[in-house]
């Protein structure tokens, strides 16, 4: 344990962890790991903590171990797009703090790095969508003709998104027009005689706009008992799919395929 | 037509153009420092060896009077 002459006040300390959690559940983390990590932090500098975790903020009381003050932050969640990075780092700086390799003024300056540094590049990650959908594609028996539309209508469709998300346009309408827009281009196979599976290609043109993230996270916060959580993000995901279901439904009856 | 090539064929336009509008920006202001691979370069540049002196005149003609 952390000697309590270089220990933070609660105060500081209460702001620190509410704006660490703020970070990891913005980027993506489940309930148990903020937990986890926002305890093992505080308890290296002999203080408890009592977390209230809701969908879009947390409340953080810490308080010096057998001393009656209390102080409580209350920080927003931020609204960042999932970084496993972020998440990954966070984590390495809970358990440098808990192991005493570095003080709360340094794990403060490190904080602020994290966050600031987390650029990702964004045409490899365009590219890399468009690998992984084509790479969906062949695991649902699509054919190279297919596996390129599909390539193809996802770069397509994540341009598009990233742009509209830069613009600030609701999600749910994003998620609407990038469905539609992929599933038109992946029904060129249908339109123009390429290859033998173009069903298959415009089946999974759209899923890499599935929320695959907020489903994970909110099944895991319901094992562990965070039901607000759960049920939020729970809604979030099955918003999303909406939007994306029907995106492909306008797609599918634009390009005049049968659904059945 | 038919409807679904025009729906498609829109649908490619407007993508190449949003394309075209959001790297064309991108590209005019990456233009002056862009790696050339082949250039018609000025004598100075050719005939240059390290230690002369940089742009001591205002020629492109190498001037090796020192």
């Amino acid at each position: 344990m952390i000697s309590e002459a270089s220990a933070p006040s609660p105060e500081e300390l209460g702001c620190f962890l509410s704006q660490y959690g703020a970070w990891l559940l913005g980027s993506g983390s489940t309930c148990i790991r903020v937990e986890k990590n926002i305890n093992r932090m505080a308890q290296a500098f002999g203080m408890d903590v009592e977390i209230t975790l809701l969908p879009r903020h947390l409340q953080i009381a810490v308080c010096r171990c057998g001393r009656d003050s209390v102080a409580t932050c209350l920080s927003a969640v931020c609204q960042t797009p999932t970084s496993f990075n972020i998440i990954t780092r966070l984590s390495e700086l809970s358990w440098a703090i808990a192991d005493g390799r570095i003080d709360f003024a340094t794990a403060k300056q490190r904080f602020d790095q994290i966050v600031c540094s987390d650029r990702q590049n964004k045409t490899a990650v365009l590219l890399m969508v468009a690998l992984a959908n084509a790479s969906f594609c062949r695991l649902f028996g699509g054919d190279a003709a297919a596996m390129a539309i599909v390539g193809i209508a996802t770069l397509c469709g994540y341009f598009l998104k990233t742009v509209m998300i830069e613009r600030g346009i609701d999600i749910r309408a994003v998620f609407i027009i990038c469905a539609l827009v992929s599933s038109i281009l992946g029904a060129t196979g249908i339109l123009f005689p390429y290859g033998s599976t173009p069903y298959i290609a415009v089946a999974t043109s759209v899923l890499y706009l599935v929320p695959g993230i907020p489903f994970l996270n909110s099944f895991s916060d319901l094992l562990h008992r965070h039901y607000i959580c759960a049920f939020s993000r729970f809604a979030d995901a099955v918003i999303l799919t909406g939007c994306l279901s029907a995106g492909l439904c306008g797609g599918m009856l634009l390009m005049k395929i049968g659904m059945f | 037509m038919e409807t679904p090539l025009i729906v498609w064929c829109c649908t490619v336009g407007l993508i190449l153009i949003l394309l075209i509008l959001r790297l064309m920006p991108h590209h005019i202001s990456n233009r002056k420092h862009r790696i050339r691979i082949f250039e018609i370069g000025t004598e100075r540049e050719e005939f240059f060896v390290p230690g002369d002196s940089l742009q001591k005149y205002d020629t492109i003609d190498y001037n090796d009077d020192f």
